[in-house]
């Protein structure tokens, strides 16, 4: 069997080829079934699900038994609820039951991140301008909120989810996707274990969490949505066109705004409303994005869940407490930063072939420099020397402090090709384990440079995480 | 100017040029080629600045005159026009080509001759002579381990011309081939060591038969062919100590048939990373065993009969490095030479005999 899922990102002209072939993989979801039980949707399975251009094909699939439960994907969607909001409630009760806003204080800029169920009745959402915010709902707590904090609840989050299955997608620090079919042989009852799963989260992280279960990772999400706030939904098999019919039409990933005034000109208010649409027509009006409209609104979706099993890139990256622009200061950040990153690199037994380091001025502009090494790298002082190289060449001689600075490894790799210009040394290497071996025992903060320390008069320090930053690896 | 010329005579200089003519537009007037019609001639120049070349026929001249036109569209042009057309060429000190070939006609817009960069004048005079067969395939055995990449130096070969030989070496810092031909050039002072730029070589192994002849001065280096003179600036910086990383001592050594095992290594390859192109060796008697993984795909294993009588050894390479050496060199036995799985090995064509090839490896950690 497959370590990995069969298609990796497929065009959209391909995943609709395969979505509708009948010998598609053990993965997808093709809608027959449904269609096949009643005949008003057979019509629509016809003209719609089969772009097929050989009738007989098309007939003969659509009232065959060709779904079959064992070759059913099994994704779960995960998603905590109201997170940032529900940490602060758990870490002070009484805000339990107030309309509590995460993101900044009212006067502030800055937009609210995540708000309790509680001040969504007033309107608020996330990503609304605070000031917006008190205006709707002047009543509301607002709190800034310690991403920090979030982060390790986050992390406790997704240790539950990966005792359950290594194929995990973090979409975010709040939510993920779980592919359970490849350990379809270790669990009785999917169902079972999805709503174990849920019970174990909340148990261990005294979170709320919404559990959508369905074949592919857009029914899934649609299922979450219809779970919220703190349920559970699954959708049966063969029940996915009576579940999608009734769902609103903005629920669908990738409607925005726009899409939603076309949609309200049209009289398209549920996904069962756009089944009378044919491909083209759906084409033709929303361009490429109408494409993806017709796939997802039949419940068409082969993706498979982007693992951490190969990452692209790794990357750290802070903004300040306050603009910087004190250069032994910045350079102690970027120190700091590749000793995370290549912490992060040892771990996941990788070398870059692209170091890249960013910045951010204090106006917002960002600048990015980047350097191809012939050999790839993954040891502090090789990775800090090209940093902090890049970092000088950006930053040298401006006038304008910094607000944020980051580094980056892409271009990853497992293996290490020699030089022949370098005479053979592991010295680095050793170095770094006998680095990770001392912080496994005593904390990240117990073997540092002497750049980094200077970090100590600006930021408290964690035993096990070191300084704690102000957006401390929020990027996953 | 005014001139007439067969459609085949100028289409082969057009098209050699396209080679040389700057694509990324960065300067809009390298795109173009400059035209310039003398008594005698017609000479058409194209440059990147870093690479130029010059070439020149004879046609029917009319009237003399220079103006630069786009490379690409006289390219196209001629190649449209039906074969053993003659082709009358007319610009009438106003910027405007005119192009007319039996009924077809067209006009195209010049730019003045004065935008166009000075590309230097070759000369030559130190008689240093290379029967463009033999450079040929000098070239093909260094050209694929030049570096793409930022290192300067790297990205291109060095040549070494000395009395009795001629060597070319290039590298891209994890392996190195280098190749040497026997030569009398018994005028030569001293050594000459330069590095050629990649474009310069692969518009050298463009030329067809017959003589390459070779000059320098301080900024540039010239190969004349013919009637074609390649003008490439000199990279002005220090190619690293071959001499010091090609193994004297390499006290195991191995010898292969190279067919046997450039298509094992071919098979095995199938399943390497597709990045690294890693693969396993393990030597043992007589034996050689290859093994390559991708958590991705699967697996690969093969074994092929050697000449081996050393210790056990187990090494990572990249395969596409033998495949890119062995595919160039026609020996039928190799001798592979390697010390330890952090050292750097050495391939040696055996038996050859007119040039000499070797091709130094670094192993990766697999």
């Amino acid at each position: 069997m497959s370590n990995r899922p069969p298609f990796s990102s497929p065009s959209t002209r391909e995943r609709r080829r395969r979505a509708a072939a009948p010998a598609f993989g053990p993965a997808e979801f093709d809608g027959t079934p449904a269609a096949a039980r009643s005949s008003g949707a057979r019509r629509l399975a016809l003209q719609g699900i089969s772009p097929s251009p050989d009738p007989a094909a098309a007939e003969a699939k659509v009232s065959g038994p060709s779904f079959r439960p064992r070759l059913r994907r099994f994704i779960v969607h995960v998603d905590i609820d109201a997170f940032f909001a529900a940490v602060e409630v758990l870490l002070n009760p009484a805000l339990k039951g107030k309309p509590l806003i995460v993101g900044g204080l009212p006067h502030e800029r800055g937009v609210a991140s995540t708000c309790s169920y509680e001040a969504r009745r007033y309107g608020v959402h996330s990503g609304m301008a605070l000031r917006t915010a008190f205006k709707l709902c002047p009543q509301g707590v607002f709190v800034r909120g310690n991403y920090q904090v979030y982060q390790s609840f986050s992390e406790k989050f997704f240790d539950v989810l990966r005792r359950y299955t290594p194929d995990v997608e973090a979409t975010s620090i709040d939510e993920a996707y779980l592919d359970f079919t490849r350990c379809r042989r270790l669990y009785a009852s999917f169902p079972a274990v999805a709503r174990d799963l849920k019970a174990q989260v909340e148990r261990e992280t005294g979170l709320s969490v919404s559990v959508g279960v369905a074949p592919n990772k857009i029914l899934a999400k649609l299922a979450t949505g219809r779970a919220k706030p703190a349920g559970y939904f699954e959708i049966e098999p063969g029940r996915e066109e009576e579940f999608l019919r009734d769902v609103e039409i903005d629920r669908l990933p990738g409607i925005g705004p726009k899409t939603q005034v076309v949609m309200r000109m049209l009289n398209i208010k549920k996904i069962g409303d756009l089944w009378g649409m044919s491909e083209s027509a759906l084409h033709s009006i929303f361009g490429l994005g109408g494409d993806e409209i017709y796939l997802q609104s039949r419940g068409l979706d082969n993706r498979s869940l982007v693992t951490e099993a190969d990452p692209k890139s790794v990357s750290r990256e802070t903004t300040f407490l306050q603009d910087l622009w004190d250069s032994r200061l910045l350079l102690a950040h970027v120190a700091y930063l590749c000793d995370r990153l290549t912490l992060a690199l040892r771990e996941g037994r990788y070398y870059a072939h692209v170091i890249e380091v960013k910045v951010r001025y204090a106006d917002f502009r960002t600048e990015v420099r980047r350097r191809l090494l012939v050999v790839p790298r993954r040891e502090m002082t090789d990775v800090y020397r090209i940093a902090q190289e890049l970092f000088l060449g950006l930053w040298g001689g401006s006038r304008l402090p910094l607000r944020l600075v980051g580094v980056k490894a892409s271009d990853l790799t497992r293996v290490r090709p020699l030089s022949l210009f370098e005479p053979y040394s592991d010295r680095q290497e050793r170095l770094g384990t006998a680095v990770d071996q001392v912080r496994e025992k005593f904390g990240f903060g117990s073997v540092l440079t002497i750049r980094e320390k200077m970090l100590d008069e600006v930021y408290p320090k964690d035993r096990d995480r070191g300084f704690v930053l102000k957006t401390a690896s929020l990027t996953r | 100017m005014k001139f007439t010329v067969s459609k085949e005579i100028i289409l082969d200089e057009l098209q050699i040029l396209q080679g040389i003519v700057e694509k990324r537009n960065t300067m809009p007037i390298l795109a173009n080629i400059l035209l310039n019609v003398t008594e005698n001639e017609v000479e058409i120049t194209g440059t990147d600045l870093e690479v130029g070349m010059k070439t020149h026929f004879s046609a029917n001249i009319e009237e003399t005159g220079t103006v630069t036109v786009s490379g690409k569209k006289f390219f196209e042009i001629a190649k449209s026009l039906p074969d053993q057309q003659m082709v009358t060429f007319k610009e009438n000190n106003d910027l405007m080509m005119q192009v007319t070939a039996g009924e077809s006609e067209f006009k195209v817009l010049c730019l003045p001759k004065d935008d166009y960069p000075v590309v230097a004048e070759a000369k030559f005079e130190k008689k240093i002579i290379i029967p463009v067969k033999e450079f040929r395939s000098m070239i093909d055995r260094v050209f694929f381990a030049i570096a793409q990449e930022q290192r300067y130096y790297l990205n291109g070969a060095l040549m070494v011309v000395k009395p009795k030989s001629l060597e070319l070496v290039s590298t891209d810092g994890h392996r190195l081939s280098y190749v040497s031909k026997k030569i009398e050039q018994p005028d030569i002072p001293k050594e000459i060591r330069v590095i050629v730029a990649k474009k310069t070589l692969n518009e050298i192994r463009k030329y067809e038969e017959g003589d390459i002849e070779f000059d320098l001065d301080e900024n540039n280096l010239f190969f004349r062919c013919g009637h074609r003179t390649l003008i490439s600036r000199i990279i002005e910086s220090k190619f690293p100590n071959f001499e010091a990383v090609i193994p004297k001592d390499n006290p195991h050594i191995l010898m292969l048939s190279r067919d046997t095992f450039i298509a094992a290594v071919r098979r095995v390859a199938l399943l390497s990373a597709e990045r690294s192109k890693g693969v396993k060796f393990t030597l043992e008697k007589n034996r050689l065993r290859l093994f390559s993984s991708n958590p991705e795909i699967g697996e690969a294993r093969d074994k092929i009969d050697v000449e081996y009588k050393g210790p056990v050894i187990e090494i990572g390479f990249n395969a596409q490095y033998f495949i890119d050496f062995l595919s160039v060199v026609e020996t039928e036995k190799v001798r592979f030479e390697l010390k330890d799985e952090n050292s750097a090995a050495l391939l040696r064509p055996e038996g050859e005999e007119n040039l000499k090839s070797m091709y130094v490896l670094m192993p990766m950690k697999i």
